[in-house]
């Protein structure tokens, strides 16, 4: 067991350390380099008593010296825990890899997504009202108008292609809640920033279901 | 430039390779842990830039294009958005923890100086990085960030129009906050850290602060 001091540690530290292990009833054998003050215990000393005594002393590291069967052991010990480690962190390796190198592969584009989706449903679209829903991803509202004509367009304003509008049945418009542009059922512009019309969809009544289509 | 490198090396190998006694070994762990997250975010970063489109008309679907048709897109978003709230998470505990500890004052405050301010960048990342989906979530958080921002004296203003590019949440802001996440923030959080390690390294036993039960 050695104790470890800062090389320019005071005389009387050292003194009183000694004083403090002499306590354990070993001897105290003080050598001072150039880089560190070393005050070596024989292996006899009470660890636990010295670790306990230590702890009061932030100026001091203590560092266990180990007996060589003790040593050898640790020594296999960390031989197997490297191995293990090496092996684990491969495994770890070629899991992290794998998503990696699929991410790099050039994505197979859209390929499935249909130009054509049931909006709904007409009983469930009452006049003055809308149904959200969603196109190759994107959102599209589906409009009843006050007449029981039916529409789609885009339901993203687009002024800043963020905020998604919502149907004002009194005043019979899509509002942005953004900053308060509005479009008509056509998806013309009628008031605000937006710069542009709305995209629209085409709209087919089979019996009681409502598709909506993209062209291309 | 050469010797610079060699200077970023070292202090690594330095940190790494330095013995670390137990009253700072709570610490340094969750400081490894950060920088462990950080290399995690670098390179899922890194590969979402790929495909990411940083301007209104195709921001959000080329996230949903990460989502839906790129082989293992959700999984990398996925482990760049929770490593993203892990960091936040370890930042604030360690924040926590050093002003308990008492870190702010005595001859080692310099660590909490720059503790702080790597956790200001972690929040930074955080901000300019969830605006990027642009959907209406995203667009309102920025818009009460920016009105947040607005809200400190003197500066706010300015802050927040050079922030924003404009008056308005926009196309503007989307390419600054871009910028700032993977351009600007990066970098600045890569020096903190190597600051903080390379002041670790030279910190002497007596400048640890004190754990409670050591008082
Ligand atoms: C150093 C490199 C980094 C790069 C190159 C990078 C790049 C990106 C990119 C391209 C996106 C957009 C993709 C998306 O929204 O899913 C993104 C999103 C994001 N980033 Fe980063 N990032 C980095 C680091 C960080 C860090 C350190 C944080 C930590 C707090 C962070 C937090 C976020 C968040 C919260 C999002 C939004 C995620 C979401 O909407 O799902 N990023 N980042
Ligand atoms: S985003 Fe709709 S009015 Fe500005």
């Amino acid at each position: 067991m050695i104790l470890v001091l800062e090389p320019d540690a005071p005389q009387e530290l050292v003194e009183s350390l000694c004083r403090d292990v002499e306590s354990l009833g070993v001897t105290c054998e003080v050598s001072r380099g150039p880089r560190e003050v070393i005050i070596a215990l024989p292996p006899t000393v009470d660890s636990v008593e010295l670790q306990k005594l230590m702890e009061e002393r932030r100026e001091v590291d203590v560092i266990p010296i180990l007996t060589e069967p003790e040593y050898v052991r640790q020594r296999g010990r960390r031989k197997f825990m490297r191995s293990l480690l090496a092996g684990l962190g491969l495994l770890s390796g070629v899991a992290a890899g794998i998503p990696v190198v699929g991410f790099l592969l050039p994505p197979r584009k859209q390929l499935s997504q249909p130009n054509r989706v049931l909006g709904g449903r007409v009983w469930q679209l009452s006049r003055n009202e809308t149904k959200l829903v969603r196109l190759r991803g994107k959102p599209v509202l589906v409009i009843n108008d006050e007449f029981g004509n039916y529409h789609a367009v885009s339901a993203l304003c687009t002024h800043m292609n963020v905020c998604q509008l919502e149907w004002d049945p009194s005043r019979r418009l899509l509002a942005c809640p953004c900053h308060d542009g509005a479009f008509d059922v056509h998806g013309n512009v009628v008031a605000g920033p937006p710069p542009t019309p709305l995209q629209t969809f085409e709209v087919e009544v089979q019996g009681d279901e409502i598709y909506i289509s993209r062209e291309g | 430039m050469r010797s610079k490198r060699h200077g970023v090396r070292r202090t690594l190998w330095r940190a790494m390779q330095q013995p670390v006694s137990p009253r700072q070994a709570g610490m340094m762990r969750f400081v490894w842990l950060l920088i462990l997250l950080f290399a995690v975010q670098i390179v899922t970063g890194i590969l979402l830039s790929l495909y990411y489109q940083p301007s209104p008309e195709s921001a959000y679907e080329s996230v949903v294009f990460i989502l839906r048709d790129v082989s293992f897109g959700w999984l990398l978003r996925g482990v760049h958005y929770w490593s993203a709230q892990l960091m936040i998470a370890l930042g604030m505990l360690q924040v926590i923890r050093a002003f308990y500890a008492g870190m702010y004052k005595g001859p080692g405050r310099i660590h909490w100086y720059i503790g702080m301010l790597l956790f200001l960048s972690i929040l930074a990342f955080a901000l300019t990085g969830s605006l990027l989906a642009w959907d209406q979530t995203a667009y309102w958080g920025a818009v009460g960030a920016m009105e947040w921002v607005e809200a400190i004296p003197v500066v706010g203003t300015m802050m927040a129009l050079v922030l924003r590019g404009g008056h308005q949440v926009g196309a503007a802001t989307l390419g600054r906050f871009y910028s700032i996440h993977i351009l600007l923030l990066p970098w600045i959080t890569f020096y903190l850290l190597l600051a903080h390690l390379w002041l670790q390294s030279r910190i002497r036993a007596e400048q640890v602060p004190m754990t409670p039960k050591e008082k």
